[in-house]
């Protein structure tokens, strides 16, 4: 990526806000924390920020990425506490 | 079911009534046929009897994430002021490790952060990707340099899903250049280690068509060319999904060639035709005339010699405008081919002896030898034992000084032998043809006269 052929942060806050229902149903469903869902959403952001120039779709690229992440988290089994 | 889900503010003002007639008709209409919806409109109207507590609470959990957007969107934008930095300086950077000898290169790389770079990672393999046409050996120096730094990026500057795509994409840079550069089994091994660094990273799909595509061309090496198609029919709808054309073309092209290679002529030539259709020339120039070149090839095998000469001639000004040197000597080899076909004898000895001695010089022994054997076939077919056994003769001392491997040159004795006992025929050359196409890739494979 060159900085001719990448995005501007306003490119990207643009993105993001016609994302931002959308992403805000998919955490609430997974009932994504508020810190978790920063750092999904600052990495889906900084992953389409590199791959800009070859990614046509761009808000199906992030949208698929986030419900990928969120569906692999939720997929985990929850700690057991521990025995004292 | 409505392909289109209401998003939640909509359906947010559907439970509280706030919609036009219509749409709120239309939100029914969806919420009948949509479980998902459903369950989430169910989770809002608690509890029945308002609705409102629960709207609320879930209204403050959107504006929860609002707060967590915003800052996600700032630290993203600084992060990418820092990947502009990287992407000026990355040429600088690696003019200055290509200077250096092979073994401080790595050194360099280990040593200095400033070279542990993903923008410098991306330019080796943009570098890597020239060299294919070319100089192999030079294409897999430069990938193996764009994996030792990939695995030394770090996570925490760029994130762990970014580092493990750039990883996977090094190393499936790596496996292509070692399968150009005829070494199957570490393509096979780095491969597998690209689809790992795939699997733990953001499984971007784009990295995954790449690998897919790059494991396809392995496959076609190793003659496993049914594999090979199938892989890149699933590379062809990732980017056919994501409205990638020419990628798209350039994996119809690919998976026409795997089916030239297994001799499904036909299927090759209208695959071939689609990718040509969808490809950007101005992205690629050299792919269009190669894959011209693969129809016009194709052509003539599936017997339609005719229409192979005539795409040959559209094609031309294509070969000397922007064709490299290789292209121009594949021109004759085809043109030799397509006149022996159509009975124009002298023309294709003519063609077919400029092609073998073209690739003679540029000490490529293989292509030399497969025109050499045309160039038999040709001979054979018209009885003429003594320009055979002169041919046979002529080749085993050229190819012995050039890239041919042993058991090639093995085949190319026997092939020797049996000239001089006047007993070539078609049968015997097209299945040297055939064995050195696949050898050519797998050094090991034996040669047997069936």
């Amino acid at each position: 990526m060159s900085p001719s052929n990448g995005p501007t942060a306003q490119d990207l806050t643009q993105l993001l806000d016609r994302l931002r229902p959308r992403i805000a149903r998919l955490f609430e469903h997974y009932r994504v924390s508020e810190p978790e869902a920063e750092k999904l959403v600052r990495d889906a952001l900084v992953g389409i920020a590199y791959r800009w120039g070859r990614v046509q779709e761009r808000e199906q690229w992030v949208l698929d990425l986030l419900a990928r992440q969120v569906g692999k988290q939720a997929e985990r089994p929850s700690k057991e506490p521990e025995d004292e | 079911m409505n392909e289109q889900h209401p998003d939640p503010e909509t359906l947010v003002r559907y439970l509280r009534g706030e919609l036009p007639a219509e749409q709120g008709r239309e939100v029914e209409k969806h919420l009948s046929g949509c479980a998902s919806c459903q369950r989430t409109v169910a989770e809002l109207a608690q509890p029945a009897a308002t609705g409102r507590e629960s709207v609320v609470k879930w209204r403050s959990h959107l504006f929860g994430y609002e707060a967590a957007f915003d800052r996600a969107a700032r630290q993203a934008s600084e992060r990418l002021s820092r990947l502009f930095e990287e992407v000026g300086e990355a040429a600088s950077l690696a003019e200055e490790l290509l200077a250096e000898p092979e073994h401080r290169r790595r050194q360099l790389i280990r040593s200095e952060a400033r070279f542990q770079a993903l923008k410098l990672c991306e330019l080796l393999e943009d570098r890597c990707r020239e060299a294919w046409f070319n100089n192999p050996a030079e294409a897999v120096e430069l990938a193996r340099l764009a994996v030792a730094i990939a695995v030394r990026l770090n996570p925490e500057h760029y994130g762990t899903r970014i580092v493990e795509d750039a990883r996977a994409q090094a190393w499936a840079y790596l496996g292509n250049s070692y399968r150009i550069a005829s070494d199957l089994r570490r393509a096979e091994e780095a491969l597998g280690t690209a689809r790992e660094h795939h699997r733990r990273g953001d499984e971007d799909a784009f990295t995954e068509a790449q690998i897919l595509s790059f494991t396809a061309s392995l496959r076609n090496s190793q003659g496993r060319y049914g594999e090979a198609a199938d892989l890149l029919d699933r590379a062809i709808v990732i980017y056919r999904a994501g409205k990638d054309r020419h990628q798209e073309g350039k994996n119809l092209i690919l998976k026409g060639m795997a089916f030239g290679y297994d001799g499904r002529f036909k299927e090759a030539v209208r695959l071939i035709r689609r990718g040509l259709s969808r490809i950007d020339a101005v992205e690629e120039p050299w792919l269009l005339v190669s894959a011209r070149h693969n129809l016009i090839w194709y052509l003539n095998e599936s017997g339609s010699h005719q229409e192979a000469l005539e795409t040959l001639e559209r094609t031309r000004r294509l070969y000397l405008e922007l064709g490299r040197p290789m292209h121009l000597i594949r021109l004759r080899w085809v043109e030799g081919k397509i006149a022996g076909d159509l009975g124009r004898f002298q023309e294709a000895e003519i063609a077919l002896r400029e092609a073998r001695d073209a690739f003679i010089e540029l000490g490529i022994g293989f292509d030399a030898a497969l025109v050499s054997l045309d160039l038999a076939a040709f001979y054979a077919r018209e009885d003429r034992a003594d320009e055979v056994k002169q041919l046979a003769a002529e080749m085993v001392p050229i190819f012995e000084s050039r890239d041919v491997h042993q058991e090639a040159l093995a085949a190319l004795l026997l092939f020797r032998e049996a000239a001089e006992a006047e007993r070539v025929t078609l049968g015997l050359v097209d299945q040297i043809v055939a064995y050195l196409q696949r050898s050519r890739l797998d050094p090991e494979l034996r040669f047997r006269e069936s």
